[in-house]
């Protein structure tokens, strides 16, 4: 006896310690089963209006599947315990069967039978204790086993709430990487894309995205924790799109802007929503158990819905996991706002761009060759470039670079481009044009910052001059496919303090390639300029064979980073094959 | 792109600007904020950018580096660039900038 009493007091301070569920049972399944002398004992915790059976030892089979979860409302005296509040104490009584009738059979005649509630406040659950025919408790013990009981109502609330709270700490951090993450991107389907990619695993096995393109309900990313089965649910999505008919799904959520819970996806659900019986057959093969349905919201607008679902063996989703959709959904809803905004500025500016520069330039006497490629969403803009016939059958060449980006960097573009034919037209001379930028610069107080090279070529004198401020020196390709930088003396960017400036002067005969690029064609991270630079010279010498047009093309692909995302571009000239020398 | 990493430190009346990571247009503006803040007090700073955790530079961050140059010197003070990587070096040497910076090209 007191043997016993001194393993009940260890099992609760036990308990007291614990911080884990996995700990909580252990203390009140197996080790109280031992200190008290049980031959049954289970755990059952309060899920709203049920119990469910969490662990137990010397259950019968099958005990755990039938008694996995019941009504707190049935006739039972778990249930009865959970619901007043009160232990229900049955020792050696023979009637017992009578007062709850569903319970015949389930325990061997003449067994005590103790049900504690777990009282934390209000009952968290039950402890439920059977005893041998020949033998229960004294009141010493129950009195000890209604601490205990309370021991253990307190633990699991402990134990819960530190749980929630590491629920809330990892939905945070998992906010804070998603926003992260989807501030990387200003291409609005990558941002759909990390949006899916983001949901899956943490919230969901399989998340769909759908968005209105136009008035259409259209998915444009799929993510699932089986990477086997993307293809599938792809496939799923393509075959079954968004039905803009249904009152359920991502069409409603939608279009109405209000989330949906489905906490449990009946069977009858399916059939409900199936188009036909293969739907039908692929939407029960996907097991799909749970799911949320969330706006993506931008203010003021739902663009989309995001669907995510678990499948089976996973918990039902709750009201946390709702609200953390929620969240995801408003900040990728002003993500992919923001990436398209970014979009329509980037094709805006592609266009005044295009409007600006000559797409074939054509000077008689000489065979030129542009290529001109706006750079990602955040940074097209600032390149520019310019042919110019001269008298005397000369040419002026420029290309440039305006920093900065998006409209201001285009528009300053244009201005600068223009700026260059006015000048180049009252005096061609390179090193005239470049000191009167600089006047205009200091004067205008303009604010952009511009690197510029500036030639011009004569046929009959066979020589190219040259100034450059703060740009890339320009490169020649002689008749035999040498190739070697013209570097003019190095002048500062306009935008920046005045400085000196010198022309220099190179031989460029009839049958040599001049070329005049910006950074972005020799420019990548991680690595020192020196290196594309030594890309482009070692290239260069195939710009002598066959048109310059597609030399130039097939030069570009082969130097160019295919993942920078600056403007690239490219200006070649030789004299036209046709003229005598 | 990523992040900037900026830490101030002064000592003697040097202020100096420890800047690691890409300085380029995603970045540029943390640059020029951290500059500006330094820049409210209304004093004339002895400014030194230490550079030598930079081991990008675009136009935008050579605009950032301009912008900071021009307004600590309107501002009476000075500015100077220390231990500027080879990559950034060739970009601020292209640009015609060596001397502006007081920097080997």
């Amino acid at each position: 006896m007191a043997r016993r009493l001194q393993q009940l007091a260890r099992v609760t301070t036990e308990l007291g310690a614990a911080e884990t569920m996995a700990q909580v049972v252990a203390a009140a399944v197996d080790h109280l089963t031992d200190a008290v002398g049980a031959a049954v004992s289970s755990l059952m915790v309060r899920e709203g209006e049920h119990l469910r059976l969490l662990a137990g030892s010397g259950l019968r089979p099958g005990v755990l599947t039938d008694w996995g979860r019941f009504p707190l409302a049935d006739a039972n005296p778990a249930s009865e315990a959970a619901r007043t509040g009160r232990a229900v104490i049955m020792l050696n009584e023979p009637g017992w069967e009578q007062r709850y009738p569903s319970m015949r059979g389930t325990v061997p005649e003449g067994r005590s039978v103790i049900c504690l509630p777990l009282s934390a406040g209000e009952p968290v659950g039950v402890l439920g204790l059977t005893f041998e025919a020949n033998w229960s408790p004294g009141p010493r013990e129950l009195d000890l086993l209604t601490t205990f009981a309370e021991a253990c109502g307190q633990a699991i609330r402990r134990v819960e709430a530190a749980e929630a709270a590491a629920e809330r700490s990892r939905h945070l951090a998992f906010l804070a990487r998603a926003s992260a993450e989807l501030s990387r991107s200003l291409d609005y389907r990558a941002t759909l894309n990390d949006v899916a990619r983001l949901a899956v695993p943490d919230l969901a096995d399989w998340c769909a995205v759908d968005v209105y393109e136009g008035e259409r309900l259209t998915t444009l990313a799929v993510a699932h924790v089986d990477p086997a089965k993307v293809a599938w649910a792809w496939e799923l999505q393509r075959r079954y799109p968004p039905d803009e008919s249904t009152r359920n799904g991502a069409a409603e959520v939608a279009r109405t802007g209000q989330s949906q819970l489905i906490d449990e996806i009946t069977d009858e659900m399916l059939v409900a929503a199936a188009r036909d019986e293969e739907h039908l057959r692929l939407a029960r093969e996907l097991r799909l158990r749970t799911a949320i349905v969330v706006p993506l919201a931008a203010p003021g607008r739902t663009l989309g819905a995001i669907t995510l679902i678990r499948s089976d063996n996973e918990r039902p989703y709750g009201p946390a996991e709702l609200s953390l959709a929620e969240d995801l959904g408003r900040r990728a809803g002003i993500a992919v706002q923001n990436a398209r905004l970014h979009g329509e500025a980037r094709d805006a500016v592609v266009q005044l761009q295009r409007a600006v520069l000559p797409e074939h330039p054509t000077v008689a006497g000489w065979e030129l060759a542009a290529h001109y490629e706006p750079g990602g969403a955040a940074s097209v803009g600032g390149d520019f470039y310019d042919a110019l016939e001269l008298p005397g059958g000369r040419l002026a060449l420029c290309v440039g670079d305006v920093m900065g980006h998006g409209v201001p960097a285009a528009a300053a573009m244009a201005q600068v481009r223009a700026s260059v034919r006015a000048l180049v037209s009252v005096d061609p001379d390179p090193a005239v044009v470049l000191a009167n930028l600089q006047r205009m610069f200091t004067q205008l107080r303009l604010a952009q910052l511009v690197t510029l090279v500036l030639a011009v070529a004569d046929p009959v004198a066979g020589t190219v001059a040259l100034v450059s401020a703060g740009h890339h020196a320009p490169l020649i390709v002689r008749r035999d496919g040498t190739a070697e930088w013209l570097t003019p003396p190095r002048r500062r960017l306009l935008g920046a303090e005045p400085d000196e400036c010198r022309p220099a002067e190179w031989a460029f005969g009839a049958h040599d390639t001049l070329l005049l690029f910006t950074d972005g064609l020799v420019e990548r991270r991680g690595e020192v300029v020196d290196a594309g630079l030594a890309r482009l010279l070692s290239a260069a010498p195939a710009l002598v064979d066959g048109q310059l047009g597609p030399a130039l093309a097939r030069l570009v692909a082969e130097v160019q980073d295919g993942a920078n995302d600056d403007d690239v571009t490219a200006l070649a000239v030789r004299r036209a094959a046709e003229r005598p020398e | 792109m990523g992040e900037l990493g900026i830490a101030v430190e002064r000592q003697d009346g040097v202020t100096r600007l420890d800047v690691a990571g890409e300085l380029d247009l995603a970045t540029a503006p943390a640059l020029r904020e951290a500059v500006a803040g330094l820049l409210a007090a209304g004093e004339a700073l002895t400014l030194v950018l230490e550079l030598s955790g930079v081991s990008f530079l675009d136009s935008s961050g050579l605009g950032a580096l301009l912008q900071a140059r021009a307004e600590v010197l309107a501002a009476g003070g000075r500015l100077s660039l220390a231990g500027v990587q080879p990559g950034p070096r060739r970009v601020i040497a292209i640009a015609g900038l060596a001397g502006t910076f007081g920097i080997e090209g």
